[in-house]
């Protein structure tokens, strides 16, 4: 009854892809292009993005009649875990080459596809999720955004809210309602559309966030046309829809990731190794995060397969989001050689900056009272 | 077993689900596997055994955690993979393998009466691995040194994780069971997101020990430094989450469950046990950390691939 996670192994071709991201990396931090950072796929930085695109790091599994690499989700694995180990601020194309792309490769019309896909790969055209708003967060179904429809396409009035780089985005794949809500058919009614962020009727207000930094959004929708090719799927299949697309946010290694960098700045600044409380800390972080990287593994190679992994994404991400929230406070136990050398200082403010970040972690894509009643539902107990 | 399908695994799956409890090792049901060879899996083929067979070893220890087996078959087939790295035989009689820990406590098992057994005394911890093996009747005892003690220290990790992963397994699926069958305020008490919640928290841990311990037993078998990791990492994981499954499961069943009489407390008790030995979490943690410190801020990400690039 408790769930399995199939082992599977990264293909030959990892390494040097592996080696290749480094390089890459290595450059850009010669450069001055970044400071790692914690969540570094929630730091939206076109210029980054587009260094990606042009060094081949975005949209790797797509046709290359799109502009991709027709490589498997394995292999996209290997360059998404390096690029969030070094904190790099992938923010502007995470969205759109996690789900936003891959959603409109198996729904999206042909024109949506040209219009958008290649520009992705190239790091130019980004997504954001809209998905929740004022109402509706955990219970998505009740989202009251509505499409009419209108000669040619859709007509799109509402609200969405807490949108990652809602603000700072070209397109956002929404969940409207174009049916009027039904009691007894909840999920019914819903469709999933692609909209041009920039077109009339759409007003958007960064929304600053607790840590001082203007990361989420509202984003605010007064009669904006939508022609039909941007519908995604089916009208009145947006359930199906964006719960399949939650399986690809839910599933990689960013739910386990984001504080890998605060452990890097931890070894830079040299941890006191007199006692054995960083080495016991370091090793829990270690023994978590390996044993969390061979389930991410284990749920891309089941996406390669053609699986649907959701209970086992949900599962992935309460475990992975539990253990980023626990890093940055245990790490506080661990005492520093030096510690008022630059590093230790970086390292400091680097924890201070992350415990406080570290709240949304289990917020953002699902949180754990929502993942929860999914995994009880695998165990068969709903 | 998920990615490894093991025939031999299977078999002793059947043997011991066909066993009856019993107070003491059931020694009706070691007979049985002494003649299917089963504690000599790990010697070498011209010995009887199938050679560095770790995904087999983990799968017939899964098996005999989670039928809660009244049979000391980790320490036996273990002790016969270290004894046979010396050019050592034994008869089949059980052996126990006392490993006192990195501070010198003892190990728990010491104190449970193995009558008849051999016994084979291991210390692992430091460069080389130290034993002492005593044959039950009375023979001097004989020590030898093994070289390669962090690949000693692993065959245990791996053996301790999958003793632990099957018991793991069936008290998750105990909780789930009773869970669904127990009624309270007029419906199942699984229906109550109170109940749900903490065993769904439950089996993201078992389902990551499952990952971690297959990783393992896999690497082992490929040899090198990634096996000695993953086999650290699958012991630590899995003793950290058996005080966690144990508690909730418990919990699940409220008092039957704290019952000399109900069947839970096997699993359990297998659960704090088999935590302790060989290396507790706290142990293979500071292990591990000692690794990511000699690995540094360059290597820290490879070390989670098993991989020691220093």
């Amino acid at each position: 009854m408790s769930l399995a996670f199939e082992s599977a192994d990264l293909p030959p071709s990892a390494h040097a892809l592996r080696t290749k991201v480094r390089a890459f990396l290595r450059a850009q931090r010669e450069a001055g292009a970044y400071e790692p950072r914690c969540s570094g796929w929630t730091v939206f930085d076109r210029a980054f993005t587009r260094a990606c695109g042009e060094a081949g790091l975005i949209g790797l599994t797509w046709p290359a009649r799109w502009g991709g690499q027709e490589r498997s989700t394995l292999e996209r694995y290997v360059v998404v875990e390096e690029l969030l180990a070094a904190g790099a601020p992938v923010g502007a194309h995470w969205i759109a080459d996690r789900q936003s792309g891959p959603q409109i490769l198996r729904h999206g019309s042909d024109a949506l596809q040209a219009e958008v896909l290649p520009g992705i790969v190239r790091g130019e055209v980004t997504f954001a999720i809209g998905m929740s708003e004022p109402d509706s967060g955990s219970d998505l179904a009740s989202v009251r955004s509505r499409g009419e429809r209108v000669e040619g396409g859709w007509r799109l009035t509402g609200r969405k809210v807490w949108t990652t780089g809602g603000h700072l985005a070209d397109y956002m794949i929404g969940l409207f309602r174009t049916e009027p809500a039904d009691v007894q058919r909840r999920h019914a009614g819903l469709t999933q559309f692609a909209v041009d962020l920039r077109t009339a009727g759409v007003t958007r207000r960064p929304i600053r966030n607790l840590c001082g930094r203007d990361d989420f959004s509202e984003i605010t929708f007064d009669d904006v046309f939508v022609p039909d090719s941007h519908v995604i799927g089916q009208v009145g299949d947006g359930w199906r829809l964006v719960t399949g697309e939650l399986a690809f946010e839910r599933s990689g290694p960013e739910r386990f990731l984001s504080v890998f960098p605060l452990l890097v700045a931890l070894l830079r600044a040299g941890p006191r190794d007199d006692t054995p409380v960083a080495r016991i800390e370091l090793g829990r972080a270690v023994a978590h995060l390996a044993a969390l990287r061979r389930m991410a593994l284990s749920v891309a190679a089941k996406l390669d397969a053609g699986g649907d992994p959701a209970t086992e994404a949900a599962l992935l991400k309460d475990l992975g989001n539990a253990l980023e929230r626990e890093i940055p406070e245990r790490l506080r136990a661990v005492r520093l050689r030096d510690p008022a050398s630059p590093q230790s200082a970086a390292y400091r403010a680097l924890l201070d900056d992350t415990v406080a970040d570290a709240t949304s972690y289990t917020l953002r894509g699902g949180t754990p009272e929502v993942l929860r009643g999914m995994i009880a539902r695998g165990l068969g107990l709903r | 077993m998920s990615a490894h399908e093991s025939m031999i695994a299977d078999a002793v799956e059947r043997m011991f689900a066909e066993a009856m409890p019993s107070r003491g090792v059931d020694t009706t049901l070691w007979a049985t596997l002494v003649e299917a060879g089963v504690p000599r899996l790990l010697r070498p083929e011209s010995q009887g055994g199938a050679g560095d067979a770790w995904r087999d070893a983990a799968g017939v220890l899964q098996a005999a955690g989670r039928h809660a087996a009244s049979v000391p078959l980790a320490d036996t087939l273990l002790a016969h993979a270290l004894l046979a790295q010396a050019g050592l035989d034994a008869d089949g009689r059980p052996i126990r393998l006392a490993v006192a820990g990195p501070d010198g406590r003892p190990d728990p098992a010491d104190a449970d009466a193995l009558p008849g057994a051999h016994r084979l005394v291991l210390q692992p911890w430091g460069e080389a691995a130290r034993c002492i093996w005593m044959e039950s009747d009375g023979a001097p005892a004989y020590e030898f040194e093994l070289p390669d003690a962090p690949r000693v220290r692993a065959r245990l990790a791996l053996a301790g994780a999958s003793m632990l992963t099957g018991a793991l397994r069936t008290a998750i699926d105990m909780g789930v069971e009773y869970a669904g069958l127990r009624k309270a305020f007029g419906r199942p008490i699984g229906q109550f997101q109170a109940v749900q919640h903490p065993l769904a928290v439950a089996a993201e841990d078992v389902a990551a020990s499952r990952a971690a311990l297959d990783w393992a037993a896999a690497g082992l078998e490929t040899g090198g430094s990634s096996g000695e990791v993953a086999a650290a990492v699958a012991k630590a994981r899995a003793a950290e989450a058996a005080g966690r499954v144990a508690a909730i499961v418990h919990q699940v069943h409220g008092a039957i469950g704290f019952t000399a009489e109900h069947a839970l407390h096997r699993s359990t008790r297998l659960l704090w046990h088999w935590r302790d030995r060989w290396g507790d979490e706290h142990d293979w943690h500071a292990l591990l950390g000692a690794r990511a410190l000699a690995a540094g801020p360059q290597g820290l990400f490879d070390l989670l691939d098993g991989v020691e690039s220093r």
